[in-house]
């Protein structure tokens, strides 16, 4: 018997048609990465180094993604296991200050972003079988995600950080982003058909009623983004599917999965309209 | 030039959910790095006792000196949970549980266990803490649940083969491929005269030498 998946009612009404938002194909160029580094301090000029560019002096390295307009940057000058620091406890809004300081001048004009959390990055130090590890916290992490119009944007290639190392400084941070324009409309595909698309994934190819159990908690509609080293031709409206799938094996089995919201191209037809990666394989289509 | 292996697992037949990207995302890592490739195993091939020492918990029939103790670094891609990374044929008992597993008696410096939750803050020295490290360097993993996605072995191994540090390639490659939902984490070890924090694959920077009797163990994570 077929696995039988519960979903939970949507908290949403899914619009019957959505913006189709292209990604415009922006590079860096040797005067754009000068002044990028330089804004961060950045004595070196940036060198080809395939996946990116980078610039690195003694202080601190940025690399520039050639694929999207997305930069990491990172002090190089302090330990990334905080271990010459003293022992200092951070205030979440002094480094939420920081980091809104830090993130500010570099985020897009087309997107709006927000604080979604603020994380702690932990060091746990044992000298012997049995103690009780020692616990630091060397940094915040202020995590950013980003919406276009009011939708969220899902997945690793739109997001920002910064780290605020526990001596009050941006330790480092990162901003994935891609320049996109709205160009037309596309019709969304109805969430029942979506569920059923689901439940017949490969996902759920050797589990029935007998052997599993699966659940998804949440729903919510956005638009996918890949990593930022990959190029893309738009962004893919997506509904993400959040839940649990148990076997007696594993008990607990989290799961995120992204399914195309929208009719995906053909592979032939998306090459002849020149569209890059279409067909992530991130996505049940 | 160091050596490398990957097992993955896509197809789970019923024990867990069916996988899509693993083999993508093992092969990545395999085809990418600078390095002698050793063995790629996947699906009904891929066996938890490649990893396990012989002799040692329950089932004892481990083989790592042919396979994950024979090679410098291991990628791992598929299931897993706080106890052990999951394969999809019960050759021994289809989990590689911390109990069951010496590395780097032989071999290994670096392993990737790209599954979910091997790498659980709380308990982790307990799990995979002082037994495990005999000569491994560092375990690659994740805090929490992670996607079923391609591209984060090949970059793991752009990053290796570009210089970066392998903990630095770690966190790097999984803020590239995962939202700031997903914790990376990892564990290594140190010892008189070893400097595990900054190893780099061999042939593209320092290499630490082994900590065949750990004196510290340091665990971080972080968002991605």
């Amino acid at each position: 018997m077929a696995l039988s998946i519960q979903f939970p009612e949507p908290d949403f009404k899914m619009p019957a048609e959505v913006p189709l938002f292209a990604v415009r194909h922006q590079t860096w160029t040797r005067e754009s990465a000068i002044t990028l580094a330089r804004r961060l301090e950045i004595s070196s000029e940036a060198v080809d180094a395939g996946l990116w560019m980078i610039a690195r002096d003694k202080r601190a390295v940025l690399e520039l993604y050639q694929a999207t307009q997305s930069f990491r940057y990172s002090r190089l000058d302090l330990d990334g296991e905080g271990r010459e620091c003293a022992e200092r406890r951070l205030d979440w809004d002094e480094a939420r200050k920081v980091a809104q300081a830090w993130i500010e001048p570099f985020l897009p004009v087309e997107g709006h972003a927000e604080v979604i959390t603020i994380t702690e990055r932990e060091l746990l130090v044992s000298k012997r079988r049995g103690d009780e590890p020692r616990a630091t916290i060397i940094a915040l992490d202020v995590n950013y995600v980003f919406t276009i119009d009011r939708f969220p944007l899902l997945g690793p290639g739109a997001k920002a950080k910064v780290s605020v190392h526990n001596t009050g400084a941006a330790a480092g941070g990162y901003l994935f982003w891609r320049t996109v324009a709205p160009i037309s409309s596309v019709p969304t595909i109805p969430l029942e058909e979506l569920f059923r698309r689901f439940s017949s994934s490969p996902l759920f190819t050797h589990l029935t009623d007998d052997n599993a159990r699966a659940e998804v908690r949440s729903v919510r509609f956005g638009y996918l983004t890949i990593p930022p080293t990959e190029p893309m031709s738009a962004l893919i409206p997506a509904l993400e599917l959040r839940g649990t799938i148990s076997t007696e094996a594993q008990p607990r089995y989290d799961f995120i999965v992204h399914v195309a919201a929208s009719e995906l191209p053909e592979p032939g037809r998306a090459k002849e309209a020149r569209l890059v990666n279409a067909r992530s394989a991130l996505l049940i289509a | 030039m160091g050596t490398i292996g990957i097992e993955w697992v896509q197809k789970y037949n019923g024990l867990q959910a069916d996988l899509s990207n693993t083999k993508a995302q093992a092969e990545g890592f395999y085809n990418t790095l600078n390095a002698t490739r050793q063995f790629n195993w996947g699906d009904d091939l891929a066996w938890d006792q490649d990893f396990e020492e012989s002799g040692v918990g329950l089932p004892s029939g481990g083989t790592d000196t042919t396979w994950a103790d024979n090679v410098d670094f291991v990628f791992f891609s598929g299931h897993g949970s706080p106890n052990g990374f999951l394969f999809g044929v019960k050759i021994d008992d289809a989990v590689a549980k911390p109990s069951e597993i010496r590395w780097g008696n032989r071999q290994l410096e670096w392993i990737a266990l790209d599954a979910c939750n091997v790498l659980e803050r709380d308990g982790v020295f307990d799990r995979w803490g002082w037994p495990v490290f005999r000569g491994l360097h560092i375990i690659l993993g994740f805090h929490t649940t992670t996607g079923d996605e391609p591209d984060r072995g090949r970059l793991l191994a752009q990053y290796l083969n570009s210089g970066w540090s392998v903990r630095d390639a770690w966190i790097r490659c999984c803020q590239d491929t995962e939202d700031s939902g997903t914790w990376w984490a990892y564990l290594r070890a140190d010892a008189a005269g070893t400097d595990t924090y900054n190893d780099h694959w061999w042939g593209a920077g320092t290499v630490s030498p082994d900590p065949a009797n750990p004196t510290v163990l340091a665990y971080l994570r972080g968002t991605c």
